[in-house]
């Protein structure tokens, strides 16, 4: 037992004889078949790795510096476009009611100076469409298609001289259009209505007078036609009353509607 | 366009001292597995150079037939490369690959056994084959002139002491590290290695 721990120390430090014969005796190899096989094999595997390693490696920070730069590039590309143009690309809020009515959006309407008699038939058709239908009357955009009246504005200018933006303007000019229309419809509406109150007391005299006159006439010629067909008592009542209610018809006018022979007949009797 | 030359002249050069510097024996066997878990083919291909002697040797002495030793040790390496993630630098390249080896050889050796169990006419053979290693004058002659008398009685030994003796022959292990690869203690393993010396002497010396 001591001789082999002894041999087993000798022959772990290297003094044995027997690692030099084993060594000389055995020199077996693999075959270059199985060499080629495991060397292919251990290529085989590490090249998909690498393209594979790459994708990992690119994966954790490509994708949001991406997305931060596709952000940053469409915020500058929107601004500078914004800029260039002078319009906003982005649209603005709409207005309320409040803002539409503020003075900065108000402007100087300058009424029309007269109005012709052409426009009665325009005015009564605005009237009526004011009257049946209010909504219609307070868009802007209806009655912004009404035009061809004589208005003089400096709404285009601002009162603090700044340049209006394209979206005020146009609220401005229809904000206008809507005055300027409310007050004409108005104004038309005073015309008729003081119409009657202005008409010539002389015209209103002679219309009164003609019809009068015509209505004299008819009832001559109708004591006329009884006459003619032999109504002899029915004509001279109706002369009687005739001559009651207009006395101051003249013998003239009678002969000359219903004639000197058939006026005879009836004073005859 | 000379610099395109120069470019060239750089790139070849680099990859000529990349080689050296992989070829170089002074890098440890570690480096080496690690810059082929890196996917570096060329030091896988030097690792293999330095281990396929020796691996394939302590697969043909303990399997005792050229064949099933040369599917087992393919199979090693093929093992290896398929869980190379699996290595830790940390521990010794030698111990990782031998233990590997050794797994196979007791799964190869456990089949063959419960082949056996199942077969009697299998098991009469493979006694037969075991007796003709060790008896047969025509096996004896062939080992004899290729690989020496040691290496019968080294195939005469038990399969537990003949893996002690070549791990430390082939792999260069210490006690501890032989101990590690197969699993067993410090003692175990000396007392093993003990026993193979002293029947190998024995053997030698003709008593």
């Amino acid at each position: 037992m001591v001789n082999d721990e002894k041999e087993l120390d000798d022959y772990l430090e290297g003094k044995s004889e027997l690692s030099n014969q084993y060594h000389a005796s055995a020199m077996a190899e693999p075959s270059d078949r199985l060499n080629e096989e495991i060397l292919s094999a251990a290529q085989v595997a590490v090249v998909p790795k690498q393209k594979t390693k790459v994708r990992v490696h690119k994966s954790p920070w490509v994708r949001p510096v991406s997305i931060a730069a596709m952000i940053t590039l469409s915020v500058s590309l929107v601004v500078t476009m914004q800029q260039e143009t002078g319009q906003p690309l982005i649209s603005e809020p709409e207005l309320s009611v409040e803002q539409y009515n503020s003075p900065v959006l108000s402007e100087e309407i300058v009424m029309p100076q007269t109005v012709t008699a052409d426009d009665d038939m325009f005015v009564h058709d605005e009237v009526e469409l004011r009257q049946s239908n209010a909504e219609r009357v307070d868009a802007p955009t209806a009655l912004g298609a009404v035009g061809g009246y004589r208005t003089e504005s400096n709404a285009d200018v601002m009162k603090d001289g700044a340049a209006v933006q394209p979206v005020k303007k146009a609220l401005l000019k229809q904000k206008k259009r809507t005055k300027e229309l409310e007050k004409r419809v108005f104004a038309k509406e005073e015309v008729l209505q003081s119409a009657p109150k202005e008409a010539d007391p002389n015209i209103i005299k002679e219309f009164k007078q003609e019809r009068q006159r015509t209505l004299q006439e008819e009832a001559l010629l109708n004591i006329k036609t009884l006459l003619t067909e032999g109504d002899i008592e029915k004509a001279k009542y109706l002369f009687e009353k005739f001559l009651i209610n207009y006395p101051n018809y003249s013998n003239e006018a009678i002969e000359e509607v219903m004639g000197t022979e058939l006026l005879d007949v009836i004073k005859s009797d | 366009m000379y610099r395109i030359y120069l470019c060239l002249f750089y790139f070849s050069l680099r990859d000529v001292g990349y080689k050296l510097w992989i070829m170089d024996s002074n890098h440890s066997d570690e480096d080496l597995m690690l810059q082929y878990v890196a996917g570096d083919a060329v030091a896988f291909e030097n690792l293999y150079t330095r281990h396929k002697g020796p691996v394939y040797r302590y697969m043909l002495r303990l399997c005792r037939h050229e064949a099933v030793a040369e599917e087992l040790f393919q199979e090693v390496w093929m093992k290896l490369i398929k869980a190379r993630e699996n290595y830790i630098a940390s521990a010794k390249f030698t111990t990782y690959l031998y233990k590997l080896a050794h797994n196979l050889f007791i799964d190869h050796y456990r089949k063959q056994t419960v082949r056996i169990v199942e077969d009697l006419s299998v098991e009469v053979d493979d006694i037969e084959h075991e007796q003709q290693s060790a008896n047969n004058p025509e096996y004896l002659t062939q080992t004899n002139q290729a690989m020496g008398k040691l290496i019968s009685l080294l195939d005469s030994l038990p399969n537990e002491q003949r893996e002690v003796f070549l791990l430390r022959e082939e792999a260069g292990m210490t006690v501890s590290e032989i101990a590690e690869t197969v699993g067993i203690n410090n003692e175990a393993a000396k007392s093993r290695l003990r026993y193979a010396i002293a029947k190998l002497r024995s053997g030698l010396n003709g008593e």
